[in-house]
């Protein structure tokens, strides 16, 4: 078990399709996740939020693919609503985990970085 | 568009429907309904179908699929290739190929040669000398080479003897000699193992890919059903029509006026000349129409090559004649396109000058009917089963709402 699933306790649960500690920043779960951690949305919101600030445009086959894996996951949960469209959350779960995302990418940018520096 | 799109929705797996139906189908009345969009829903279709379970039973019928190839593999007889190789004039070896490839002789061999033994109870032995004429090649690589004497028998032993005994015969009749004499083939001569595999895999994969999609229609069982009748219904097909062989030969002319080519062709296929074939083989049993009937059935084709064409072996200025008698009785395809090439290359026909012509291919049946194709009528019929059941489901999408939760 590495230390990423000792902390946060989701053996077997894999909604990236890619390490847990290194994903593409183009991972259609990650870009779900960094939307929801601005405030619960429903799938149409999320989809423009994430092509504002990523401008990749997620199709809605592949937009509702993260969200299945995440939900199922426990990385978000719907948000009982009357609407059709069903807004998301992100869960605590799901909140370390894209903070454990993001320090890991972080980790791989800034080593990259300083290798770039020194080459 | 938008209706369609919401109509894919069917082709994802029911549990997925029921839990995510509703907000995807509110999802989609948002979204601009384009191509690129159509596309990735029916991709995250597929993948659905897949993660609930479907890609272990592609897996798993591709399995099957592969394991059947290779026991088909293992059980059918492999043919195995026996070669002699002679030096021959091609003239006098074409001379003696009628006789020697000729079905009394054929017939004589396989008796003496003991070969085709667990046919020879139930196939009659013109059937069994058609299929040993079938399966021997006579080619050369070069126009003055050597000549190759190639036999396809599913018994190594009885490929060497047969190969060996052509070889013979040629050089008895003082049209050949031996050159190297026919080995006894040690392996089969037949796809790889792997191929089939390969095939079976590719086949499984696909069934399972129709699978997955008609599950998602909700049709699969019709599809089974109109696949198995198209199937049915394409073999009674093949099964009703009347069999059509076909007879195939070869000759060459020789000439430097390419014109005078069509004067051949045109005098073995004149009204009288037809007319005497019928009476002298009581071609269609006193039909009145019987000439016009084989002028329609049989064809001469000019292969229009004046460089020459290396697959038959002819040189530079000469052209090939394809023979093509096409008759529901195997033994009068053969006689007749054999009387039509006997008639082509005799020398006592009178031709424009320059001419030489030559045989290249002495006639031949093939065992199997050129029509019908049962292969051909079964697969039509399970195309068309399953074209049937494509449109059930199209139309299954568009009569049928989507069971979709309204909130």
């Amino acid at each position: 078990m590495n230390i990423f699933e000792r902390e946060v306790g989701v053996a077997n649960r894999q909604p990236f399709g890619y390490s847990y500690y290194v994903t593409r920043n183009n991972d259609p779960a990650l870009l779900v996740l960094a939307s929801l951690a601005e405030g619960d949305k429903h799938g149409y919101a999320m989809m423009e939020d994430i092509e504002r600030f990523s401008s990749i445009k997620l199709g809605p086959g592949t937009l509702y693919g993260a969200i299945t894996r995440l939900e199922e996951s426990g990385w978000i949960a719907p948000v009982p609503s009357d609407d059709r469209r069903q807004p998301y959350t992100l869960t605590a779960l799901g909140r370390k985990s894209l903070e454990h995302e993001i320090a890991a990418l972080n980790d791989v940018l800034k080593t990259a970085a300083k290798r770039l520096r020194q080459a | 568009m938008r209706p369609v799109l919401k109509r894919l929705i069917l082709l994802y797996p029911k549990s997925w429907r029921n839990r995510y139906g509703n907000e995807f189908g509110a999802f989609l009345d948002e979204v601009p309904p384009t191509w690129p969009t159509l596309f990735d829903v029916l991709g995250g279709a597929l993948k659905m179908q897949m993660k609930s379970g479907n890609l272990l039973r592609a897996a798993g019928i591709a399995a099957v699929v592969a394991l059947l190839a290779g026991v088909t593999f293992g059980t059918l007889a492999g043919q195995y290739r026996s070669e002699a190789v002679i030096h021959a004039n091609k003239t006098q070896l074409n001379a003696e190929a009628r006789t020697i490839l000729g079905r009394a002789n054929l017939t004589r061999l396989i008796l003496r040669e003991n070969l085709y033994q667990k046919d020879r109870a139930r196939v009659p032995p013109e059937e069994l000398a058609l299929r040993l004429r079938s399966s021997a090649l006579i080619w050369s690589e070069r126009k003055d080479g050597p000549m190759r004497i190639r036999v396809y028998i599913p018994d190594a032993a009885q490929a060497q003897r047969a190969a060996q005994s052509i070889a013979d015969a040629f050089v008895d009749a003082k049209a050949a000699a031996l050159v190297d004499p026919a080995n006894l083939p040690t392996h089969p001569n037949r796809p790889p193992l792997l191929a089939d595999v390969q095939f079976g895999l590719v086949v499984g994969l696909l069934a399972a890919s129709l699978f997955a999609l008609f599950n998602g229609l909700k049709v699969w069982k019709p599809v089974a059903a109109l696949g198995v009748a198209g199937t049915v219904l394409g073999v009674a097909a093949a099964s009703v029509i009347p069999n059509i062989y076909r007879g195939l030969s070869v000759v060459s002319v020789r000439t430097s006026d390419a014109t005078a080519v069509g004067e051949v062709i045109d005098s073995a296929t004149d009204p009288a000349r037809l007319a005497a074939i019928v009476r002298q083989f009581n071609l269609y049993l006193g039909d009145p129409q019987a000439v016009q009937k084989l002028r329609e059935h049989l064809t001469l084709k000019l292969d229009l090559r004046p460089f020459g064409n290396p697959a038959t072996g002819t040189a530079r200025g000469s052209y090939d004649i394809v023979i093509n008698f096409k008759y529901p009785d195997q033994t009068l395809a053969q006689i007749v396109t054999e009387a039509v090439a006997a008639y082509l290359t005799d020398e006592n026909v009178q031709r424009p000058s320059g001419i030489a012509v030559e045989m290249v291919a002495p006639a031949f049946v093939h065992a199997a009917p050129h029509i019908p194709n049962r292969l051909i009528g079964s697969g039509t019929g399970l195309a068309l089963g399953l074209v049937s059941a494509v449109m059930l489901g199209i139309w299954r999408m568009f009569a049928n709402r989507p069971r979709l939760r309204h909130a």
